[in-house]
């Protein structure tokens, strides 16, 4: 029953909950997929279908009894292999990983998502440590952008962004630490939802930067993204940057329109650093929204001072498995960690007072607008190997560069949804943010969910072989 | 603010001189991709040095005793 791997998560809850059809059914067609197709796609890492089989047969044992379903009932998703699954070691995309035990339990928003009776089908292909933007792993070899198998999914949650273009589920869950969820959903033409900094919970998932650190899904839909987020929210002290602050649901927000925002697109070096693509897609999306224009302050210094954060902290956490496993790591990462982790301390401690002169520059900013539009990346999906691209006249490198849109917003934790825009004639789609005060994502939503019901952003599952 | 642009050169010397201070072996054939991308973060960190701070600019830290 392949139409079923078409559906929303949204249709494929109400449609357990309503017995239209049962929750092994979705697993077993989401799973068929996955065996047709991930062999080219390269998504997964791990299928745990005996798991998603039982976890599915226990949901529709729960419907024939009369008990009450959780929210996404019998809905499929996967999650990045950062994450902690019971049973499997944590890869975070690494050869090294693989030496470690399995993980004893679930991360926390696995286990959040596990209590509203959804489905996970297996643990997704990423770039090494989520140093990347690109999706390619040299261990795992890369995760291909389903729209076109030739192209970058982008990174580093490129297995998250593949698995839900492909229609292997219709969510999955990434981390963003400078734009990992942003950057593949805008290469494979996916709504991706960066939280709030402190927003959803980290325990029991593989760090990178833990100043920097965000975990989120990626979904077809704003009302996936939404869902996903209003099942996972939550204060927990397990992870110690997460805020026991109020976290209203997401959902009744979707629909909630526009009405009294201000909006307004980011000018500056986000027009000097980007493509047509980029160009026209950020056009469209402002002018449906009826935006004005903002310059951000220090935004190029801000992505700068991400970037060196980024190094050095990683390049930190890294330092033990650089002294004595170097040869183990990808080599892309392991030359970006290595230059880390010889940075001087005192440039680091400088991009931490950037980081809060900017923050404060940026919680100013908000006072006179409620939202700000950018593009997601500056081009669409580059090759597979491609390393380098020219922007504003200067040849950069591809890893480094795809997310030099995203960092600014990352860096000082605002959350931002990225919208896919298709441009017809085109098979390949291209991101916009919709970037919101910290701790408002029902300001992105709305919007998100306005460009939605405009046809103005859309996703679409990819058609394979 | 560092000098203008760190030359291979240097970075290579710089390399030299800091690896085995914090024991790092940067192989030969790493060699030029670590000094590549000491070269890219120093240029950011001139950007991000653009910005100005006075003594009272401090980080915005998450530790609470």
């Amino acid at each position: 029953m392949s139409a079923l791997t078409h559906l929303t998560a949204a249709a494929i809850s109400e449609g357990v909950r309503t017995g239209a059809f049962t929750a092994r059914a979705v697993a077993e067609a989401h799973l068929a997929r996955i065996a047709a197709h991930d062999g080219m796609v390269g998504a997964f890492t791990a299928v745990t279908a005996e798991r998603a089989l039982a976890t599915a047969d226990a949901v529709d044992a729960k419907r024939r009894g009369g008990a009450p379903l959780g929210a996404l009932a019998g809905v499929p998703y996967a999650v990045k292999n950062l994450f902690d699954v019971a049973g499997l070691p944590t890869l975070a995309g690494a050869k090294i990983n693989r030496d470690h035990a399995p993980a004893a339990r679930d991360a926390a928003l696995i286990e959040k998502l596990s209590a509203a009776d959804a489905v996970l089908l297996g643990a997704l292909n990423m770039g090494e440590y989520a140093y990347d933007f690109t999706g390619e792993n040299a261990h795992d070899g890369p995760s291909r952008n389903p729209h076109d198998l030739t192209r970058m999914t982008g990174g580093s949650s490129g297995g998250s962004g593949a698995a839900a273009a492909a229609g292997f589920v219709p969510v999955t869950l990434g981390s963003d630490t400078n734009g990992s969820i942003r950057v593949p959903s805008s290469l494979c033409g996916l709504f991706g939802l960066k939280p709030t900094f402190g927003r959803l919970s980290r325990a029991r998932s593989f760090p990178f930067v833990t100043s920097l650190d965000h975990l989120g899904p990626l979904a077809r839909s704003t009302a996936d993204c939404a869902a996903f987020y209003d099942a996972m929210r939550g204060h927990d002290p397990d992870d110690p940057v997460s805020q026991d602050r109020p976290a209203p649901a997401l959902m009744p927000e979707v629909d909630a329109g526009i009405g009294g925002l201000r909006i307004a697109r980011a000018t500056g070096y986000f027009d000097r650093m980007q493509d047509e693509a980029a160009r026209s897609a950020t056009a469209r999306v402002a002018e449906a929204l009826g935006a004005g224009t903002v310059a951000i302050p220090h935004v190029e210094a801000a992505r700068a001072a991400a970037f060196v954060m980024t190094c050095s902290e990683g390049g930190a956490l890294h330092l033990e498995r650089l002294r004595t496993r170097a040869g183990d790591f990808d080599p892309d990462t392991r030359d970006r960690l290595m230059a880390g982790a010889l940075l001087p301390a005192a440039h680091v401690a400088t991009a931490h007072r950037v980081r809060r002169k900017y923050r404060d520059a940026m919680r100013a900013l908000f006072r006179e607008v409620d939202v700000i539009i950018a593009p997601a990346t500056p081009v669409r999906a580059p090759a597979l190997g491609q390393k380098t691209f020219t922007l504003d006249g200067q040849t950069v490198p591809v890893r480094a560069n795809l997310g030099l849109f995203t960092q600014p917003f990352s860096f000082i934790g605002l959350p931002v949804m990225s919208v896919p825009v298709w441009t017809e004639g085109e098979t390949l789609p291209i991101g916009v943010q919709i970037i919101a005060p910290a701790w408002r994502e029902d300001v992105a939503v709305r919007v998100a969910g306005h460009l939605e019901r405009a046809g103005i952003v859309a996703s679409r599952v990819a058609a394979l072989g | 603010m560092p000098a203008d642009e760190l030359t291979a050169e240097a970075a290579g010397a710089f390399i030299d001189a800091m690896a085995p201070v914090v024991g790092l072996t940067v192989a030969p054939d790493y060699r030029p991709g670590v000094i590549l991308n000491l070269q890219i973060a120093m240029r950011l960190v001139r950007v991000a040095e653009s910005v100005p701070l006075d003594d009272h600019d401090e980080p915005a830290a998450v530790f609470e005793a």
